[in-house]
């Protein structure tokens, strides 16, 4: 009589009509990337001008918060994250799980050939006033089926004290930047900048 | 003399820290020898990684297959479990029994910091192997480790028992007799040989590990081997040379691979994973801040028109982040809230953010806000902040001061008649979740892993809110348990060593657990809990708890009576002829500023037996778990067969800490060495302790600094 009882009260209380998948979210976010797509519709629907920043593990959209005089790019993150770029070239961030901040601020635009020279700051871990230079390293241009013209340039980042030696990539269409693949610290991987302007 | 002097001083003198050391030389964690625990080589060394960390470590060494779990309780303990396949003998000394296996062998190993690292002095360390196994790789060491310049950390010691490869007189037999012999020889295991540690013939071992600058991490090992492959698992091994060599590739600053080559013939090779658990944030950057309320000043006018509109914006505003209000009551200046909540482990954080909400649509004339929380019925805490330091704290991120800004109080709930505002809760109301359930029997005589994968429902049943039913079942998935057969040759009542039983007989559908609960307080110290149905996997049965936990103290009371009956080995509804009335008063203390809290727990067990269960464990600041118990009771070590006691050890990692947002599930595994019948306690769930335990004020203050988390 009592599994009578207890059997259609065990259906109920086990039932899928809730059921809370919570554990298999837990495994796929511990394991998967956390991909964001960004298409024709998410673009219309920014207000402002924003960027599509990357790494092995995620994606996220920081937003343009102010343009400086000499050109700087001040995007913010949704937990207040700052990234201030110069022709992609990530000058400085802020809250990231390593940040960097240039002492330069004049370093690369899209027709620039040269080697260029700074300190940095590198954070997490601590790095104070290390020498670091940028030297490009190749560049190649076409043009689309629309007549744009488009630059993409690559620059040897190095750093010799402490063994940094890496590769920074910087896509430009009409002289404005696109997209830029960098490292912002020898010890994490490369982040990648999709840049979406709206005038 | 002056010589001695002047090699410490050209040795010991230089100590590495300087911040561009960590991009020279990269994920700089120390890494773990072939015997699963911090060293070199086959050396063990000096060092201790963070205290919270936890690291797993697999080795080829032959011939040994070593796998080992490692914590660290605290930045001077090291403790690690490892299972060892030995490949050159077999599972028994009866060619019948063994079959095809080879020899699984346990062991348990602690290692204590002594001396710290400072810039004249070595840190020094003193550490046991094999400490309450079989005693095949028993050894004591104590070791110096010191970092000769930022890239090369040199160690050095002396050991007993296998650690004597290059024997020297024991030291400690100028002190006492005792020291001459080592006399235990192979046991059965679980017990300490105390007499023999540090006895017998002592023997010397040293080594460095040098990190090549610019390399990524890389390094290269190089030691004089200490061990004595004479004495070691019986069976001599041939020792070519005496020099072992090896690299370490780091991968990551967790994941690490090695290969070595060691006594001249054998190359050795292995990988390690390891993470800080214990530190805030260590997983992830943070956590997803609270989302602000929008058009604040537009809520705040409608709040202020009427009390009715100030309860139905904080019901809506607390239940878009989570928040359940129960109850509400405000005055002119004061708005207090009774509300319940699932998403939060920390009391801070939680309380923080109701009242942060709170704060964003309350009218201007409150200046005083009230958060209680009440969980089953029980109430929990209560969180009061002034309003205008809540504001002001928030603009300048300065956690309120505790008895001046904020203050915490236990809560006694008295239900709805305190209250005027009573928003009608739908009972019953369903919760479930489903998920993956992995159980296993690891290194039994026949294999070393048998296991299944079961697809497990949890399910709660509320019937009002403090009566719920709780249900676990489960349906297997895959297992490889048809080999198990190995029966219980325990001599007492059999209420854990049928477990092969349980595991194969309830390989489809099952019942874990099917628990009737209702919860309640008499005070806000004292709640109770009365509970009935299918408590666990093995008893069903009905009882109840009583727990004395003063808000302001550090200590606790608890005592619990249950009435058990056996369950059927297929997990259903059925039951076995045994019953047992069990039953214990525990008492705990929580030392505030290690958060170790210790509990004694001593009663009536399952198989009859009685006595005394001792339990150790540490949460972290981020919820991760440590733990460890011992059992001892009346029964003697021939009855309580191989192992000689109860005992174990197990971990409960929170899930979110891996996540940018907070939950309170949790990943728990837990070992017990054998599975034996004495000292086993009953384990029915939602135990008082761990629902009544954030209501606590040193947990409060602990925490203050996360109040705008």
């Amino acid at each position: 009589m009592i599994k009578v009882f207890l059997f259609p009260l065990l259906i109920i209380i086990n039932s899928c009509a809730s059921i809370n998948y919570s554990y298999f979210t837990d495994f796929k976010n511990a394991i998967s990337r956390n991909e964001l797509i960004i298409d024709d519709l998410f673009i219309e629907n920014q207000d402002f001008s924003f960027i599509k920043v990357s790494n092995s593990k995620n994606d996220a959209v920081f937003v343009l918060a102010s343009i400086s005089s000499v050109g700087i790019y001040e995007w913010i993150g949704a937990n207040y994250e700052r990234i201030r770029t110069k022709d992609g070239l990530i000058l400085e961030t802020v809250g990231l799980e390593s940040d960097i901040k240039f002492y330069s601020n004049l370093l690369i635009t899209h027709n620039n050939k040269g080697i260029f020279n700074s300190h940095i700051d590198l954070y997490n871990p601590d790095l104070v006033f290390e020498e670091i230079s940028l030297q490009h390293h190749s560049s190649k241009t076409h043009f689309t089926e629309n007549g744009d013209k488009v630059v993409t340039s690559k620059f040897l980042r190095t750093s010799s004290a402490i063994g940094w030696r890496s590769e920074d990539i910087y896509v430009y269409k009409n002289g404005i930047i696109q997209r830029s693949v960098q490292e912002i610290n020898p010890l994490t991987g490369p982040l990648e900048i999709e840049f979406y302007f709206k005038y | 003399m002056y010589k001695v002097v002047l090699i410490y001083f050209l040795i010991f003198t230089t100590q590495a820290s300087s911040s561009i050391q960590d991009y020279i030389y990269p994920y700089n964690e120390f890494s773990y020898s072939n015997y699963g625990t911090l060293g070199l080589i086959q050396n063990p060394n000096a060092r201790f990684l963070e205290e919270g960390s936890l690291g797993f470590a697999w080795t080829h060494n032959e011939p040994y297959l070593r796998g080992s779990l490692i914590a660290y309780p605290f930045n001077w303990m090291e403790v690690s479990y490892q299972y060892a396949d030995i490949n050159n003998r077999l599972y028994s000394l009866v060619d019948e029994f063994s079959g095809s296996q080879s020899l699984k062998d346990k062991s348990f190993d602690a290692k204590f910091r002594l001396i710290k690292e400072s810039k004249y002095v070595p840190q020094i360390s003193i550490g046991f192997r094999d400490l309450a196994g079989t005693g095949v790789f028993s050894s004591e060491f104590l070791v110096a480790s010191k970092f000769l310049s930022p890239g090369l950390d040199f160690s050095f010691g002396i050991g007993w028992g296998n650690l004597t490869g290059h024997p020297i007189k024991n030291p400690l037999q100028e002190i006492s007799d005792r020291f001459e012999l080592r006399t235990s020889s192979v046991g059965e295991g679980g017990e300490l040989n105390i007499n023999d540690y540090f006895s017998g013939s002592a023997g010397y071992f040293l080594g460095a590990e040098y990190y090549i600058p610019r390399s990524k991490g890389l390094r290269l090992k190089i030691e004089f081997d200490g061990t004595n492959y004479k004495t070691e698992n019986d069976i001599p091994l041939r020792q070519d040379s005496k020099l072992n060599v090896g690299l370490l590739f780091p991968q990551s600053k967790n994941l690490s691979y090695k290969l070595n080559y060691i006594r001249g013939n054998t190359l050795s090779f292995g990988f390690s994973y390891k993470l800080n658990l214990g530190k805030k944030n260590s997983q992830t950057l943070s956590k997803q801040k609270q989302t602000p309320i929008a058009n604040t000043d537009a809520i705040k006018i409608v709040t202020s028109k009427s009390k009715s509109n100030l309860y139905k914006a904080s019901l809506k505003y607390l239940s878009d982040d989570k928040f359940y209000l129960q109850h509400a009551t405000s005055n002119d200046n004061s708005l207090e809230v009774v509300l319940s909540q699932t998403q939060y482990r920390n009391p801070i954080i939680s309380s923080g953010r109701a009242l942060n909400i709170l704060n964003q649509i309350a009218p201007k004339n409150i200046n005083s806000l009230k958060v209680s929380e009440i969980n089953g019925g029980i109430g929990i805490y209560s969180t009061e902040v002034d309003r205008g330091s809540l504001s002001r704290g928030k603009n300048f991120f300065l956690p309120p001061k505790p008895d001046a800004d904020i203050s915490f109080q236990p809560f006694y709930y008295g239900g709805v008649n305190d209250y005027e505002f009573n928003p009608k809760a739908k009972y019953p109301a369903f919760f479930h979740t489903i998920g993956p359930d992995l159980r296993s029997q690891i290194g039994g005589p026949d294999g070393f892993f048998f296991g299944d994968l079961k697809l497990k429902s949890s399910s709660e049943l509320l019937i009002s809110r403090n009566i719920s039913v709780l249900s676990e079942v489960s349906y297997g998935l895959y297992d490889n348990m048809d080999d198990l057969k190995l029966p219980s040759d325990s001599i007492l009542p059999h209420v854990r060593t049928d477990i092969v039983q349980y595991l194969k007989q309830s390989r489809n559908l099952s019942i874990q657990r099917m628990q009737l609960n209702k919860f309640g307080q008499f005070s806000p110290s004292i709640f109770y809990k009365f509970s009935g149905g299918i408590l666990e996997s093995m008893f069903n049965g009905y009882g109840g708890e009583i727990l004395y936990k003063p808000f302001e103290k550090n200590h606790a009371i608890g005592f619990e009576a249950w009435k058990v009956f056996q369950r059927n080995y297929d997990q259903m509804f059925g039951i076995r002829d045994y019953n047992t009335l069990t039953g214990h008063l525990s008492f705990y203390y929580t030392e505030p500023k290690s958060n170790v809290t210790f509990r004694m727990k001593g009663g009536k067990f399952l198989a009859k037996d009685s006595g005394i269960s001792f339990e150790f464990w540490r949460v972290f600041y981020s919820g991760f778990r440590l733990g460890a118990f011992f059992t001892l009771t009346d029964i003697s070590k021939e009855e309580f067969g191989e192992g000689s006691f109860d005992k174990g050890f197990y971990f409960h990692v929170p899930l979110e800490i891996f996540s940018n947002s907070y939950n309170r599930r949790n990943f728990g595994w837990g070992l017990r060495p054998l599975t034996r019948d004495g000292g086993a306690a009953l384990i029915h769930s939602h135990p008082l302790w761990g629902i009544a335990n954030s209501s606590n004020n040193n947990s409060f203050n602990r925490h203050v600094a996360d109040f705008y988390d």
